[in-house]
Protein backbone atom coordinates (compact mmCIF):
# COMPACT_ATOMS: atom_id res chain seq x y z
CA UNK A 1 0.00 0.00 0.00
CA UNK A 2 2.62 2.29 0.92
CA UNK A 3 3.86 1.83 -3.03
CA UNK A 4 0.44 3.28 -3.99
CA UNK A 5 0.42 6.07 -2.41
CA UNK A 6 3.66 6.76 -3.40
CA UNK A 7 3.39 6.41 -7.02
CA UNK A 8 0.57 8.64 -6.47
CA UNK A 9 1.95 11.65 -4.92
CA UNK A 10 4.75 10.92 -7.89
CA UNK A 11 2.31 11.33 -10.51
CA UNK A 12 0.33 14.43 -8.73
CA UNK A 13 4.55 15.82 -8.42
CA UNK A 14 4.76 15.68 -11.74
CA UNK A 15 2.33 18.20 -12.77
CA UNK A 16 4.87 20.56 -11.43
CA UNK A 17 3.27 21.79 -7.85
CA UNK A 18 0.84 24.32 -9.94
CA UNK A 19 -1.91 23.46 -8.53
CA UNK A 20 -4.37 27.01 -9.79
CA UNK A 21 -6.92 27.12 -11.62
CA UNK A 22 -6.59 30.18 -12.82
CA UNK A 23 -3.88 32.92 -12.69
CA UNK A 24 -3.35 34.79 -9.92
CA UNK A 25 -1.76 38.09 -9.44
CA UNK A 26 -1.30 37.98 -6.16
CA UNK A 27 0.79 35.17 -6.34
CA UNK A 28 2.79 37.01 -8.34
CA UNK A 29 5.61 37.45 -6.11
CA UNK A 30 8.05 40.09 -4.59
CA UNK A 31 8.39 42.65 -7.58
CA UNK A 32 4.86 42.90 -8.41
CA UNK A 33 3.93 45.67 -5.32
CA UNK A 34 2.90 48.74 -6.96
CA UNK A 35 4.72 50.89 -4.43
CA UNK A 36 7.88 49.60 -6.41
CA UNK A 37 9.68 52.70 -7.51
CA UNK A 38 9.57 54.05 -11.66
CA UNK A 39 12.40 53.09 -13.85
CA UNK A 40 15.40 55.77 -13.08
CA UNK A 41 15.14 57.93 -16.42
CA UNK A 42 18.95 58.29 -16.24
CA UNK A 43 20.08 54.94 -16.28
CA UNK A 44 21.58 52.80 -18.66
CA UNK A 45 19.32 51.61 -21.16
CA UNK A 46 21.29 48.55 -21.66
CA UNK A 47 20.32 46.13 -20.01
CA UNK A 48 17.55 48.11 -18.54
CA UNK A 49 14.26 46.02 -18.29
CA UNK A 50 12.64 49.56 -18.36
CA UNK A 51 14.69 50.82 -21.42
CA UNK A 52 11.61 50.67 -23.57
CA UNK A 53 9.58 53.27 -21.11
CA UNK A 54 12.98 55.42 -21.13
CA UNK A 55 12.75 55.17 -25.20
CA UNK A 56 9.34 56.95 -25.15
CA UNK A 57 10.17 60.42 -24.09
CA UNK A 58 7.27 61.48 -26.13
CA UNK A 59 4.67 59.64 -23.67
CA UNK A 60 6.67 60.14 -20.89
CA UNK A 61 4.63 63.57 -19.12
CA UNK A 62 1.21 61.54 -19.98
CA UNK A 63 2.23 57.84 -19.51
CA UNK A 64 3.31 55.78 -16.55
CA UNK A 65 5.64 52.67 -16.45
CA UNK A 66 3.91 50.00 -15.86
CA UNK A 67 4.83 48.12 -11.83
CA UNK A 68 6.98 46.40 -12.68
CA UNK A 69 6.82 42.37 -12.07
CA UNK A 70 8.55 39.21 -13.22
CA UNK A 71 8.08 38.13 -16.66
CA UNK A 72 6.56 41.20 -18.09
CA UNK A 73 8.48 43.34 -20.26
CA UNK A 74 8.27 47.22 -19.48
CA UNK A 75 4.94 49.18 -21.17
CA UNK A 76 3.91 52.84 -20.54
CA UNK A 77 0.32 52.70 -19.72
CA UNK A 78 -2.15 55.01 -19.08
CA UNK A 79 -2.59 56.62 -15.44
CA UNK A 80 -6.51 55.15 -15.56
CA UNK A 81 -5.21 51.88 -15.85
CA UNK A 82 -3.83 52.30 -12.23
CA UNK A 83 -6.49 54.36 -10.63
CA UNK B 1 -1.75 -7.64 -8.28
CA UNK B 2 0.74 -5.24 -6.50
CA UNK B 3 2.24 -3.96 -9.78
CA UNK B 4 -1.33 -3.16 -11.47
CA UNK B 5 -2.41 -1.47 -8.52
CA UNK B 6 0.84 0.43 -8.55
CA UNK B 7 0.27 1.15 -12.02
CA UNK B 8 -3.24 2.09 -11.67
CA UNK B 9 -1.99 4.71 -8.61
CA UNK B 10 0.57 6.46 -11.36
CA UNK B 11 -1.74 6.67 -13.78
CA UNK B 12 -4.56 8.41 -12.00
CA UNK B 13 -1.42 10.70 -10.52
CA UNK B 14 -0.51 11.48 -14.04
CA UNK B 15 -4.27 12.24 -15.54
CA UNK B 16 -3.90 15.33 -12.94
CA UNK B 17 -1.81 16.65 -15.74
CA UNK B 18 -4.16 16.20 -18.34
CA UNK B 19 -5.70 19.47 -17.96
CA UNK B 20 -3.86 22.88 -18.24
CA UNK B 21 -4.41 24.52 -14.87
CA UNK B 22 -3.99 27.66 -16.47
CA UNK B 23 -7.68 26.63 -17.87
CA UNK B 24 -10.81 28.08 -16.87
CA UNK B 25 -14.30 26.89 -16.31
CA UNK B 26 -15.32 28.61 -19.54
CA UNK B 27 -12.23 26.68 -21.32
CA UNK B 28 -14.11 23.46 -20.41
CA UNK B 29 -17.32 24.23 -21.36
CA UNK B 30 -16.66 25.36 -24.42
CA UNK B 31 -14.02 22.40 -25.75
CA UNK B 32 -17.17 19.84 -24.76
CA UNK B 33 -19.26 22.68 -26.82
CA UNK B 34 -17.22 22.37 -29.90
CA UNK B 35 -17.48 18.75 -30.26
CA UNK B 36 -21.31 19.22 -31.36
CA UNK B 37 -22.74 21.09 -34.39
CA UNK B 38 -21.62 21.93 -37.68
CA UNK B 39 -18.42 23.98 -38.45
CA UNK B 40 -19.01 27.18 -38.85
CA UNK B 41 -16.82 30.18 -39.92
CA UNK B 42 -17.13 33.94 -40.02
CA UNK B 43 -15.01 35.93 -41.71
CA UNK B 44 -13.62 39.90 -41.32
CA UNK B 45 -11.86 41.89 -42.95
CA UNK B 46 -10.23 45.11 -41.97
CA UNK B 47 -10.47 48.27 -44.10
CA UNK B 48 -9.92 52.14 -44.25
CA UNK B 49 -13.05 53.65 -45.79
CA UNK B 50 -12.97 51.87 -49.34
CA UNK B 51 -9.12 50.39 -48.89
CA UNK B 52 -7.72 47.64 -47.36
CA UNK B 53 -5.93 47.75 -43.78
CA UNK B 54 -1.96 47.55 -44.37
CA UNK B 55 0.34 48.01 -41.99
CA UNK B 56 2.20 50.95 -42.25
CA UNK B 57 -0.37 52.37 -45.01
CA UNK B 58 -0.84 55.93 -45.09
CA UNK B 59 -4.66 56.81 -45.72
CA UNK B 60 -5.35 60.78 -46.85
CA UNK B 61 -8.27 62.59 -45.20
CA UNK B 62 -9.17 60.32 -41.83
CA UNK B 63 -11.01 62.03 -39.59
CA UNK B 64 -12.04 65.53 -38.95
CA UNK B 65 -11.00 67.42 -39.71
CA UNK B 66 -8.99 65.21 -42.31
CA UNK B 67 -5.15 64.32 -41.83
CA UNK B 68 -2.77 61.75 -43.89
CA UNK B 69 -2.88 58.81 -40.98
CA UNK B 70 -0.38 55.76 -41.11
CA UNK B 71 -2.19 52.90 -39.59
CA UNK B 72 0.21 50.97 -37.38
CA UNK B 73 -1.82 48.67 -35.22
CA UNK B 74 -5.44 47.01 -35.69
CA UNK B 75 -6.13 44.03 -33.08
CA UNK B 76 -9.24 43.35 -31.67
CA UNK B 77 -10.79 40.72 -28.91
CA UNK B 78 -14.40 39.63 -29.29
CA UNK B 79 -16.44 37.11 -27.39
CA UNK B 80 -19.54 35.75 -27.10
CA UNK B 81 -20.22 35.46 -30.74
CA UNK B 82 -23.85 34.03 -31.99
CA UNK B 83 -25.92 33.53 -34.91
CA UNK B 84 -28.91 35.38 -35.16
CA UNK B 85 -31.84 33.86 -36.49
CA UNK B 86 -34.61 35.67 -39.10
CA UNK B 87 -37.16 34.57 -36.23
CA UNK B 88 -34.89 36.27 -33.69
CA UNK B 89 -33.44 33.21 -32.29
CA UNK B 90 -30.04 33.57 -31.21
CA UNK B 91 -27.52 30.50 -31.53
CA UNK B 92 -24.47 30.81 -29.63
CA UNK B 93 -20.99 29.69 -31.98
CA UNK B 94 -18.70 27.76 -29.94
CA UNK B 95 -15.52 28.78 -30.66
CA UNK B 96 -12.59 26.15 -31.76
CA UNK B 97 -9.77 26.45 -29.13
CA UNK B 98 -7.13 26.52 -31.46
CA UNK B 99 -4.49 27.59 -28.90
CA UNK B 100 -3.39 30.90 -30.49
CA UNK B 101 -5.90 32.38 -31.18
CA UNK B 102 -9.42 31.21 -30.19
CA UNK B 103 -10.06 30.33 -26.20
CA UNK B 104 -13.20 29.51 -24.45
CA UNK B 105 -15.86 32.05 -25.78
CA UNK B 106 -12.99 34.50 -26.73
CA UNK B 107 -11.45 35.00 -30.66
CA UNK B 108 -8.50 37.66 -31.16
CA UNK B 109 -9.07 39.36 -34.62
CA UNK B 110 -5.86 40.33 -35.64
CA UNK B 111 -5.32 41.95 -38.55
CA UNK B 112 -1.70 43.55 -38.15
CA UNK B 113 1.16 41.57 -39.81
CA UNK B 114 3.82 43.35 -37.70
CA UNK B 115 7.00 44.12 -39.43
CA UNK B 116 8.23 47.81 -40.61
CA UNK B 117 4.78 48.96 -40.81
CA UNK B 118 3.14 47.55 -37.40
CA UNK B 119 6.20 46.89 -35.09
CA UNK B 120 4.03 46.07 -32.14
CA UNK B 121 2.89 43.10 -33.76
CA UNK B 122 3.50 39.93 -35.25
CA UNK B 123 3.46 38.30 -38.51
CA UNK B 124 0.57 35.94 -37.58
CA UNK B 125 -3.26 37.35 -38.09
CA UNK B 126 -6.28 35.76 -37.60
CA UNK B 127 -9.57 36.97 -39.40
CA UNK B 128 -11.39 34.17 -39.63
CA UNK B 129 -13.60 33.13 -36.08
CA UNK B 130 -14.18 29.26 -36.29
CA UNK B 131 -16.59 27.11 -34.20
CA UNK B 132 -19.17 24.82 -34.55
CA UNK B 133 -23.29 25.59 -34.67
CA UNK B 134 -26.54 23.44 -35.34
CA UNK B 135 -27.15 24.11 -38.72
CA UNK B 136 -29.92 26.11 -39.82
CA UNK B 137 -30.57 29.63 -41.90
CA UNK B 138 -28.90 32.41 -40.21
CA UNK B 139 -29.41 36.11 -41.25
CA UNK B 140 -27.16 37.88 -38.87
CA UNK B 141 -24.30 37.48 -36.11
CA UNK B 142 -23.51 38.78 -32.98
CA UNK B 143 -20.60 39.61 -30.30
CA UNK B 144 -19.31 41.48 -27.99
CA UNK B 145 -16.26 43.51 -28.41
CA UNK B 146 -13.58 42.88 -25.58
CA UNK B 147 -12.98 40.76 -23.08
CA UNK B 148 -15.48 38.91 -20.63
CA UNK B 149 -14.63 39.79 -17.03
CA UNK B 150 -14.01 36.64 -15.82
CA UNK B 151 -10.86 36.60 -18.29
CA UNK B 152 -10.13 40.06 -18.11
CA UNK B 153 -7.97 40.14 -15.44
CA UNK B 154 -5.26 37.49 -15.72
CA UNK B 155 -1.39 37.74 -15.82
CA UNK B 156 -1.23 38.17 -19.46
CA UNK B 157 2.74 36.85 -18.46
CA UNK B 158 1.47 33.32 -17.80
CA UNK B 159 -2.20 32.95 -19.57
CA UNK B 160 -3.41 31.17 -21.65
CA UNK B 161 -3.44 32.40 -26.09
CA UNK B 162 -4.73 34.68 -26.68
CA UNK B 163 -4.94 36.40 -23.73
CA UNK B 164 -0.65 35.92 -23.46
CA UNK B 165 0.38 39.46 -25.49
CA UNK B 166 1.34 42.02 -23.21
CA UNK B 167 0.94 44.16 -25.53
CA UNK B 168 -2.43 44.25 -25.25
CA UNK B 169 -2.79 44.38 -21.82
CA UNK B 170 -2.22 46.93 -19.10
CA UNK B 171 -2.03 45.55 -15.49
CA UNK B 172 -4.05 43.14 -13.54
CA UNK B 173 -6.75 45.42 -12.30
CA UNK B 174 -7.50 47.03 -15.81
CA UNK B 175 -7.28 44.37 -17.74
CA UNK B 176 -6.69 44.04 -21.17
CA UNK B 177 -7.01 46.13 -23.89
CA UNK B 178 -10.11 45.01 -25.87
CA UNK B 179 -8.61 46.94 -28.91
CA UNK B 180 -5.55 48.32 -30.11
CA UNK B 181 -5.74 50.57 -33.23
CA UNK B 182 -2.49 52.78 -33.70
CA UNK B 183 -1.29 55.14 -35.74
CA UNK B 184 0.17 58.34 -36.78
CA UNK B 185 -1.22 61.49 -38.01
CA UNK B 186 0.71 63.93 -40.15
CA UNK B 187 3.51 62.08 -39.96
CA UNK B 188 3.86 63.15 -36.31
CA UNK B 189 1.06 63.07 -34.00
CA UNK B 190 1.03 59.70 -32.62
CA UNK B 191 -2.43 58.54 -31.91
CA UNK B 192 -3.46 55.00 -30.65
CA UNK B 193 -6.99 53.83 -29.57
CA UNK B 194 -6.87 51.21 -26.53
CA UNK B 195 -10.26 50.40 -25.57
CA UNK B 196 -10.33 48.56 -22.36
CA UNK B 197 -12.15 48.46 -18.36
CA UNK B 198 -11.60 51.94 -16.18
CA UNK B 199 -12.57 51.99 -12.94
CA UNK B 200 -12.02 48.81 -11.65
CA UNK B 201 -12.00 48.80 -7.22
CA UNK B 202 -8.71 47.42 -5.84
CA UNK B 203 -6.16 48.21 -3.32
CA UNK B 204 -3.35 47.72 -5.75
CA UNK B 205 -3.19 47.62 -9.69
CA UNK B 206 -1.44 44.08 -9.79
CA UNK B 207 -3.96 43.21 -8.10
CA UNK B 208 -7.48 41.56 -9.79
CA UNK B 209 -10.36 44.27 -9.32
CA UNK B 210 -11.97 43.76 -5.68
CA UNK B 211 -15.60 44.23 -7.76
CA UNK B 212 -17.35 45.01 -11.18
CA UNK B 213 -15.16 47.88 -13.37
CA UNK B 214 -17.30 51.08 -13.44
CA UNK B 215 -16.69 51.11 -16.76
CA UNK B 216 -16.73 47.74 -18.71
CA UNK B 217 -16.67 49.09 -21.95
CA UNK B 218 -17.92 46.64 -23.68
CA UNK B 219 -19.63 46.82 -26.99
CA UNK B 220 -22.14 44.63 -28.45
CA UNK B 221 -22.12 44.37 -31.82
CA UNK B 222 -25.79 42.83 -34.18
CA UNK B 223 -25.26 42.80 -37.59
CA UNK B 224 -28.11 41.47 -39.47
CA UNK B 225 -29.82 40.92 -42.99
CA UNK B 226 -26.62 38.50 -44.70
CA UNK B 227 -25.26 34.79 -43.96
CA UNK B 228 -22.69 35.22 -41.16
CA UNK B 229 -21.82 32.13 -42.40
CA UNK B 230 -20.87 33.17 -46.08
CA UNK B 231 -20.03 36.58 -46.49
CA UNK B 232 -17.61 39.31 -45.02
CA UNK B 233 -17.73 41.23 -42.32
CA UNK B 234 -16.03 44.55 -42.59
CA UNK B 235 -13.73 46.32 -39.95
CA UNK B 236 -13.71 49.76 -40.97
CA UNK B 237 -11.06 51.44 -39.00
CA UNK B 238 -11.88 54.74 -41.43
CA UNK B 239 -15.32 54.62 -40.18
CA UNK B 240 -14.33 54.80 -36.49
CA UNK B 241 -11.86 57.49 -36.24
CA UNK B 242 -13.97 59.28 -39.07
CA UNK B 243 -16.05 62.09 -36.19
CA UNK B 244 -11.90 62.18 -34.21
CA UNK B 245 -9.75 64.98 -34.64
CA UNK B 246 -6.11 62.87 -34.97
CA UNK B 247 -4.01 66.12 -35.75
CA UNK B 248 -4.46 67.37 -32.54
CA UNK B 249 -4.26 65.31 -28.97
CA UNK B 250 -6.10 67.08 -25.87
CA UNK B 251 -3.71 68.79 -23.73
CA UNK B 252 -2.35 66.88 -21.02
CA UNK B 253 -3.93 63.82 -21.77
CA UNK B 254 -2.68 60.34 -23.00
CA UNK B 255 -1.82 60.02 -26.65
CA UNK B 256 -4.76 58.94 -28.55
CA UNK B 257 -7.44 57.90 -26.52
CA UNK B 258 -6.40 55.23 -23.79
CA UNK B 259 -10.19 54.72 -22.41
CA UNK B 260 -9.52 57.51 -19.78
CA UNK B 261 -12.77 58.89 -18.70
CA UNK B 262 -11.65 62.32 -18.42
CA UNK B 263 -9.79 62.22 -21.75
CA UNK B 264 -11.84 64.34 -24.44
CA UNK B 265 -10.22 62.03 -27.55
CA UNK B 266 -12.21 59.64 -26.73
CA UNK B 267 -15.59 61.20 -27.08
CA UNK B 268 -16.02 60.67 -30.46
CA UNK B 269 -14.10 57.12 -30.78
CA UNK B 270 -16.84 55.81 -27.91
CA UNK B 271 -19.62 56.79 -29.76
CA UNK B 272 -18.40 55.55 -32.93
CA UNK B 273 -17.99 51.86 -31.25
CA UNK B 274 -21.29 52.31 -29.53
CA UNK B 275 -20.40 52.94 -26.22
CA UNK B 276 -20.93 55.89 -23.94
CA UNK B 277 -18.78 58.53 -22.74
CA UNK B 278 -18.88 61.43 -20.25
CA UNK B 279 -22.50 62.20 -20.59
CA UNK B 280 -22.85 61.76 -23.92
CA UNK B 281 -25.19 58.47 -24.59
CA UNK B 282 -23.64 55.96 -27.38
CA UNK B 283 -24.00 56.12 -30.85
CA UNK B 284 -24.63 53.52 -33.23
CA UNK B 285 -21.44 51.68 -33.54
CA UNK B 286 -20.18 52.19 -37.16
CA UNK B 287 -16.82 49.58 -36.91
CA UNK B 288 -18.24 46.73 -37.79
CA UNK B 289 -20.67 46.70 -41.01
CA UNK B 290 -22.45 44.19 -42.74
CA UNK B 291 -21.96 43.20 -46.77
Amino acid sequence: MKWVVLLLALGVAACGGNSGTNNSPKDAGAGSDASMPPPDAGADAAGNPFASCIDRPDQADTMVPRPPTAGLPCDLIPPTALR
Amino acid sequence: MRTGISIGALVIGLAACGSDPRATPADAATSADAAAGDPVSIRFAAKVGTQDFACGQTYPNLGSPGADFRVEDLRIYVHDVALLGGDGSRTALALDPDGAFQRANLALLDFEDGGAGCPGGTAATHTVVTGRAPAGTYTGVEFVIGVPPDLDHLDASTALPPLDDTTLWWVWRSGYKYLRLEGTANGSVGFPFHLGATGCPGASPVSAPSGPCAQPNLSTVKLRGFDPTAATITVDAGALLATTHLGVNASGSAQGCQSDPDDADCGPVFASIGLPFGGAAPGPQVLFHAP
